[in-house]
């Protein structure tokens, strides 16, 4: 009889324990399958054109020196780190193509005898940290950008940060996007609001 | 038999109480993090902006990540990473139903950064000396954790 007793307590509280497990699951948000974002570069407004006839042209290089092609981690609801996100873009590329965008809609024409922007992207990132029934999700974003003439001077050489940073409620793919996205416009504003570096590409 | 339930329940009780969210009572929300270079007097700029020059400390929220990019004129820069990882203690979290562990993360206080200490190993931009592979040497110091 105590016996039998015994092996229903056992079974109740294996049932609670049970119960337990699959209501917390749900909260913590797992995901553990690897995220893919199509970056996109949203051009800067009010744009004049800055470039004279006689501006040299403008060639745009990008290297990558980022130490791997991740560009953020899901987390869980304990903000443990569960899968990467990943871009479906070659973002190098695309930093190359926002460059020239810029460059082209300030009048300067692309071309190899001219300046050269040297762009050295280190880091391109989006981190999920937890908060209060919300999150944070931050994007950073560090490049080397310089200017270098054809015959060799560094007339601009500047350590560009960017960093966009808002609330979320999914540690999710789209609200990476959103955010690196973002991250990705104030990086080159900073760069083509920087009089220094449009004066050095006005000259030869 | 009753009286043995009873004192059990206050045991667990005051064991929740009592390493409730500890993490975010004992060390806060935030870390301090030493830079420094060799050669010292680089300029550092980190993720978020800031700047200073090495040898200096800054202060940052335990659950951000850190990028940070060394610059010295005649070297060749480096970028070194400290990244934020789930700190162990938050483990006894886990006894009182994880809601401590919520806390704790949700706060930030669950937190450590990898390196208390980050020292960017400089390499001459010319003329590098023998192994160094024409490459920038970056090296972390980690005092343990």
């Amino acid at each position: 009889m105590s016996s039998g007793n015994q092996g229903n307590r056992g079974l109740a509280i294996f049932r609670i324990i049970a119960s337990l497990i699959v209501a917390i699951l749900p909260l913590t948000g797992c995901a553990f399958t690897t995220g893919h974002v199509d970056l996109s570069y949203q051009p800067m407004t009010k744009v004049t054109k800055v470039a004279q006839p006689d501006s040299p042209s403008v060639n745009v290089e990008v290297s990558d020196k980022r130490p791997n092609p991740v560009v953020g981690e899901k987390i869980n609801g304990f903000g443990m780190k569960t899968a990467d996100i990943v871009s479906n873009n070659d973002i190098p590329a695309l930093l190359k193509s926002a460059f020239e965008t810029e460059l082209n809609s300030r009048g300067f024409t692309a071309g190899r005898n001219g300046n050269t922007v040297h762009v050295q992207l280190d880091n391109f990132q989006n981190q999920f940290t937890l908060g209060f029934a919300s999150g944070d999700a931050t994007a950073s974003i560090g490049m080397d950008v310089s200017i270098v003439r054809a015959d060799g001077a560094v007339p601009y050489k500047q350590y560009i940060t960017a960093q966009t940073k808002d609330w979320i409620e999914v540690a999710g793919e789209d609200n990476a996007q959103r955010m690196l996205d973002a991250a990705l416009h104030d990086a080159v504003a900073k760069v083509f609001n920087d009089n220094a570096f449009i004066d050095a590409l006005e000259k030869r | 038999m009753r009286l043995i339930r009873i004192v059990w329940v206050f045991a667990l009780a005051a064991i929740s109480v009592g390493i409730c969210s500890c993490a975010l009572l004992f060390q806060g929300t935030t870390e301090n993090i030493n830079i420094q270079s060799d050669p010292p007097g680089a300029a550092v700029t980190l993720n978020s902006g800031e700047k200073g020059v090495t040898p200096f400390s800054v202060t940052v929220p335990r659950d951000e990540d850190l990028q940070l990019h060394f610059d010295k004129p005649g070297y060749q820069s480096v970028n070194l990473t400290d990244n934020s990882r789930v700190e162990g203690i938050i483990a006894l979290d886990a006894i009182p139903f994880l809601i401590p562990w919520a806390i704790d993360a949700a706060a930030g206080a669950g937190y450590e950064h990898q390196q208390s200490s980050v020292t960017a190993h400089l390499a001459p931009e010319s003329g590098t000396t023998a192994g160094d592979s024409g490459k920038a040497r970056s090296q972390v110091s980690s005092p343990s954790r």
